[in-house]
């Protein structure tokens, strides 16, 4: 159980996908133009990373070590695929919110990352516990940097008006630049905080 | 060599049983998908001509950026049509639907998709740039002062943007008026 526990921090804190192994900066950078989008593209990676690590550590044994990385890629971006066409046909909605980025999702490194890092190498299990919580230290970060770049550059929450009328949204916020900035401050300030601590 | 096979059948299994799924999946949501982007596209229709309620698509209507064109009929007389243009944008291609009356003045424009700057370009979709079309008969021009009536006020910042949502608009109503009469006995 203890190890359960241990990979939903992993992924969570100490080795937060996001903010430590710095992995996946294209969804990262790209799609967190409101918390809306960040979540729902967080969660999106979730699915996949949870039922690719599973799938890969089942067939850990029978994928020789040669052939690993083309297996990876052809069970990712089936899974990929698959979550895509569920979306499009019963989660409209969600589908149209992250449109284009659902296929990016196959060339996210952290799922090859979490792939050949870990459910390689360990039980079906824990595989499903490490992209579980590898998925949600992403949807997480992922969220924060929407919510600031969204109630700095639209002046709203999750599509509700926050700031005071007289705000002048900073369009720059939810532009390329923007989701570079927060990226950067927010590392900062995680930085000091580690370097305190140790 | 026999290594090389056994690699080989290994990964051909793999990709095998993988497009295997994929298809049963994609067999299973494919009416669902198709359903829910004709939804989609009559709901579009519907706001834009309300009296409407039934599109008939004509046949091999495509040239240049006009992708499709619907003849809306109201309890089976014809009442207006529905373009579909597909303008490039500042950020790619813009998918959006325009609607005109008989009398071929527009009945107002709907953006469906599109990758133009948020902030800017994108502020297209907002009934304030894409309201002005109402009413207006083409060919229509861009300005960046006050609009006279076959002008289009262009959205702060945006003029690639407002240029090409209003030659869309443009293209459709030339079309439009190049071929109704062939459509008569739809």
């Amino acid at each position: 159980m203890s190890k359960l526990v241990e990979r939903l921090k992993a992924g969570l804190v100490t080795d937060n996908p996001t903010f430590v192994q710095v992995l996946g900066m294209c969804p990262t950078l790209a799609v967190t133009t409101s918390a809306t989008n960040g979540f729902a593209m967080g969660l999106t990676t979730t699915a996949v990373l949870m039922c690719s690590n599973f799938a890969i550590s089942l067939l850990r044994k029978v994928i020789p070590n040669k052939i690993r990385i083309p297996a990876f890629i052809v069970i990712i971006a089936s899974f990929v695929t698959m979550i895509e066409l569920l979306l499009k046909a019963y989660m409209l909605d969600l589908y149209n919110t992250l449109g284009l980025f659902i296929p990016l999702i196959v060339v996210n490194c952290i799922i090859l990352g979490r792939a050949e890092a870990y459910a390689f190498k360990n039980g079906p299990i824990s595989s499903i516990f490490d992209g579980l919580g590898m998925g949600l230290g992403f949807t997480a970060s992922l969220t924060v940097i929407g919510i600031i770049r969204e109630v700095l550059g639209v002046g709203e929450l999750f599509g509700i008006r926050v700031m005071p009328a007289y705000y002048t949204p900073a369009i720059i916020m939810i532009l390329a630049p923007g989701a570079f900035f927060t990226l950067a401050i927010l590392m900062a300030i995680l930085n000091t905080l580690k370097a305190k601590k140790h | 060599m026999k290594d090389i096979l056994k690699l080989g059948v290994i990964l051909f299994l793999i990709t095998g049983i993988c497009t295997g799924l994929l298809g049963g999946i994609y067999q299973v949501t494919k009416p669902i998908i198709e359903e829910n982007n004709a939804k989609t596209q009559m709901e579009a229709m519907k706001a834009l001509l309300t009296d409407a309620d039934e599109f008939v698509e004509v046949e091999g209507a495509t040239e240049g950026d006009v992708a499709a064109i619907f003849v809306a009929k109201s309890s089976g007389a014809p009442m207006g049509y529905v373009a579909k243009v597909t303008p490039n944008g500042y950020g790619g291609a813009i998918q959006m639907l325009v609607a005109f009356n008989q009398e071929g003045s527009v009945e107002g424009i709907k953006i469906l998709s599109h990758s133009e700057t948020p902030g800017f370009g994108a502020n297209a979709e907002k009934p304030t740039f894409s309201d002005q079309f109402k009413g207006k008969v083409a060919p229509l021009t861009v300005t960046k002062v006050a609009p006279a009536d076959t002008e289009i006020q262009a959205i702060t910042g945006a003029t690639i943007t407002s240029t090409a949502v209003t030659n869309a608009v443009n293209a459709a109503t030339e079309y439009i008026n190049a071929h109704s009469a062939e459509w008569g006995d739809l």
